[in-house]
């Protein structure tokens, strides 16, 4: 009986201690911190559980574009620094300025620094900004977008890892400058997104799209205001496996398109085969519909999206053996298939002018034509010589324009 | 309503008279053994009077006493007239039995006796009542306690819930000399083997007062079954019993409880524990709670890496008990102190710290248990209880502002239903 007796106090001693440690008023217990990185793989703001109506339509058989007509016209070589360049983006600013993201100086060794670059109508460079991240961070992808009121936002996603054994940290980095390369607001962070692309819309937002990185079983479109996401919806069709999301389109009512690749379609004798597929979503992210295309694009080769102010679709990808035919197509802004064109050569790329409608297809070291009821397919060659450059006529407000990136920057304007 | 089993006196016999009287009177003078013969005819009337139908019925009683005593009950003659009645009894009892002994030729009161009981259930005055009325036949009955298969019987019956046994067969064959084979593997003990000093107290008891009128209330709740592992023995019983209080049996429990105040919304949560009768009818409890996790949604941002922190908490608890009314179904009151800890895991920050943070408090709780059989009970109640220290638990939003997402109520309250077993 006192052994029990002597527990009894032990215990109530215990007790008697632990509220003398801890006291009554208690204190402030931290469970942790959010991240300072907007988190893409999980879906806020939007319904990501609707099922967006899932489309089908009868391929239409395209048509061989027209013959090269001559080149384009009025080429402009934008002002190059000595030492290697590499241009990572560019977009066009207002009164025919550019916006450029591009590797300068020291690109043969691997390590030159990410600028950003404005440069006026006549190619000259108004103002550089080395906006690299970290040095021990690799820098994989760049894109920019300008936004109505002449804001640039640019986006690079870095990776590092100091060995093999570390987790990789990745990261999505948002920043807004003004026309003087002014930084506006804070750098915005995001992970889950390692090919980004960028798009300004209406009132100033910036739409986001892309797959996380290592084998992402599923891609993510996101709409950003003034360095917060709106909302991010996570229900877009893509295969993580090969090609993911690799355009994105938004027209003047906030309607955005994705286009990405599905999963891959291999026979076990024949070509592997790439099937691609647009998703749409309505300015609040709900989903509209999904369309998988028809074709069995060629595998390798990146399909591009572009889109007009109303909506209407433009898709390019590569089709037949090893990829060195193009195929460009239009996707109305209700998802049925119109007008079809093949073009020979390669590297799909469009750029779809948001008032006319008309699309630019790059094909190699030729520009085609379609316009946007697709009545016609013009192709001209894109050469630069020295008496074209000095023939060139300065930049006009009702010209349309085409800028070629590669290991430089250069302006052509198209023929009417 | 009364059941009854009458079997009239038989007039004259006066030599059995004698040997009764003598073996009444004095149990250890020597008596032939044809007298003894004699002695032990009896008549029996057994009466279950309303409220103790529950009680052992007239034939089983017949046919258990013939066991014991090895002669049967005759309807006329005999040396004595075994009458006895059972009736319910006021709280905190349950049963009385009133036993009269007569001479069977004059009708004179020989002895009388009286057994009650607190049990929830009459066959608990069986053993005894055979004890008393076999002692009141032949006083050398019944000395090595019951015959082994009555008291196989008699445990079967009380581990079956059966009160009422059936006398014979269809064939007039006593069923309980040879109990079939699947009961008698029964290993469990049964509660008249280890109740021997039980026994032997209603044994003596009969002896010494065989004559007289006194009550027997406080030896009969004596021998009520004793239970294993108490801690106040069966004295400390009859003690509490005397002066009314309510007895508490050592117990073993669990339940499911719900709760409200511990976390942010409505807690489930699992309970186990036991109690221990003290003396003067209070009783100590001790028991271990968990609450299951519940997720804790944190205000939406694009910044969480998933919908909330997960939240969980434990705690053990001691109690004082005392039970205030009621027998089968009884009510009680608790008052005691529990400390435990809640634990934070943080899945949806970016950075967790993931908290153990203790917490104590007081409890004062009421309960109500329910006696569904002799060996276990179904039990209910609610608990309210204090948590000190006043903690706020927080976490840091992307901007590096300190945001709370629960600060536990001082007070909170749980209901619980549970099940358990007496020990």
């Amino acid at each position: 009986m006192s052994g029990s007796k002597r527990k009894l106090g032990t215990a109530a001693g215990v007790v008697v201690l632990g509220f003398v440690a801890t006291g009554c008023g208690g204190s402030d217990v931290s469970a942790g911190a959010e991240s300072d990185a907007v988190n893409l793989n999980r879906c806020f703001g939007a319904d990501c559980g609707l099922r967006a109506q899932s489309l089908s339509g009868e391929d239409v058989l395209a048509r061989p574009c027209g013959e090269v007509e001559g080149p384009l016209a009025d080429p402009v070589v934008f002002e190059d620094i000595e030492g290697g360049l590499m241009v990572m983006a560019a977009v066009e600013g207002a009164e025919g300025s550019v916006w450029a993201l591009q590797i300068e100086r020291g690109l043969s060794r691997g390590e030159g620094p990410l600028n950003l670059v404005h440069f006026a109508a006549d190619g000259s460079r108004l103002a550089t900004l080395e906006v690299g991240t970290e040095t021990d961070h690799t820098v994989l992808q760049a894109a920019l977008a300008v936004d109505s009121t002449g804001l640039v936002t640019i986006g690079i996603y870095s990776s590092y890892a100091p060995n093999a054994d570390a987790t990789l940290t990745e990261e999505l980095e948002l920043s807004t400058f003004d026309s003087d390369l002014v930084a506006v607001g804070a750098p915005a962070k995001f992970r889950g997104m390692s090919a980004p692309q960028l798009l300004s819309g209406p009132n100033g937002s910036i739409w986001l799209a892309g797959n996380a990185a290592a084998n992402a079983s599923h891609g993510v479109i996101s709409r950003v205001s003034q360095g917060e996401p709106d909302w991010i919806q996570t229900a877009v069709p893509a295969s993580g496996t090969a090609t993911g999301v690799s355009g994105l389109a938004v027209a003047d009512d906030g309607n955005a398109a994705v286009l990405a690749g599905l999963t891959g379609k291999w026979s076990g004798t024949g070509p592997d085969l790439m099937k691609v597929g647009i998703s749409t979503f309505d300015v609040t992210g709900k989903p509209l519909w999904t369309l998988k295309l028809p074709t069995d694009y060629t595998p390798g080769w990146v399909p591009a999206l572009g889109g007009s102010a109303q909506g209407d679709l433009v898709v390019v990808g590569a089709v037949g053996e090893n990829g060195q035919q193009l195929l460009a197509r239009r996707v109305s802004r209700d998802g049925e298939l119109g007008w079809a064109y093949t073009i020979e050569g390669s590297g799909p790329g469009v750029d779809v002018r948001r008032d006319s409608g008309r699309a630019f297809v790059a094909a190699f070291n030729r520009v085609a034509v379609i316009d946007a009821e697709g009545t016609a397919c013009r192709q001209f060659s894109v050469a630069i010589d020295e008496a074209s450059k000095a023939a060139a006529e300065p930049w006009r407000p009702d010209g349309e324009y085409l800028l070629a990136v590669g290991s430089g920057l250069v302006r052509f304007r198209v023929p009417e | 309503m009364r059941r009854s089993l009458q079997q009239p006196p038989r007039f004259g016999a006066a030599v059995v008279k004698t040997a009764l009287l003598g073996a009444l009177l004095c149990s250890t003078t020597g008596v032939r053994a044809e007298q003894r013969e004699d002695a032990k005819r009896y008549q029996l009337r057994w009466v279950r009077e309303g409220g103790a139908e529950s009680c052992v019925s007239g034939a089983a009683l017949e046919r258990l006493l013939q066991q014991v005593l090895g002669a049967k009950a005759t309807a006329t003659g005999g040396a004595v007239v075994l009458d006895g009645v059972a009736s319910a009894a006021a709280e905190p009892l349950r049963y009385t039995m009133r036993l009269t002994v007569r001479d069977a030729g004059t009708g004179e009161v020989m002895g009388e006796r009286e057994l009650s009981t607190a049990e929830p259930k009459c066959s608990a005055l069986t053993p005894a009542l055979l004890l008393v009325l076999a002692m009141s036949v032949d006083p050398d009955a019944g000395k090595a306690g019951l015959p082994a298969a009555v008291s196989e019987e008699l445990r079967r019956g009380r581990e079956e819930d059966v009160d009422v046994w059936p006398a014979t067969d269809k064939a007039g064959t006593p069923l309980a000399g040879a109990p079939d084979a699947p009961r008698a593997q029964r290993t469990s003990p049964g509660p008249l083997s280890s109740r021997r000093p039980e026994s032997d107290a209603a044994r003596n008891g009969v002896s010494a007062t065989a004559r007289s009128a006194a009550s027997a209330t406080a030896r009969s709740a004596a021998s009520a079954p004793a239970r294993s592992g108490a801690s106040m023995d069966d004295g400390d019983r009859a003690r509490d019993h005397e002066q009314g209080f309510v007895r508490d049996d050592p117990r073993v429990f669990g339940a499911l409880a719900l709760s409200l105040g511990v976390f942010p919304s409505l807690a489930s949560g699992a309970e186990l524990g036991a109690r221990v009768p003290l003396r003067r009818g209070w009783a100590l409890s001790f028991s271990v709670l968990g609450w299951f996790p519940q997720i804790v949604q944190l205000p939406a941002s694009p910044y969480l890496q998933d919908d909330g922190v997960q939240l969980a908490a434990g705690q053990l608890g001691a109690a004082l008990c005392r039970p205030l009314l009621g027998t089968r179904v009884q009510l009680g009151v608790c008052g005691g102190l529990g400390a435990g800890v809640r634990w934070v895991s943080a899945l949806a920050l970016g950075s967790r710290d993931n908290p153990t943070r203790p917490f104590y408090g007081p409890t004062l709780g009421v309960d109500a248990t329910y006696r569904v059989a002799s060996s276990w009970f179904l039990s209910g109640g609610v608990t309210a209880q204090a948590f000190v220290p006043r903690d706020r638990f927080t976490y840091v939003d992307h901007l590096g502002q300190v945001r709370p997402w629960f600060e536990p109520s001082l007070f909170s309250g749980r209901a619980w239903l549970g099940v358990g077993a007496f020990l």
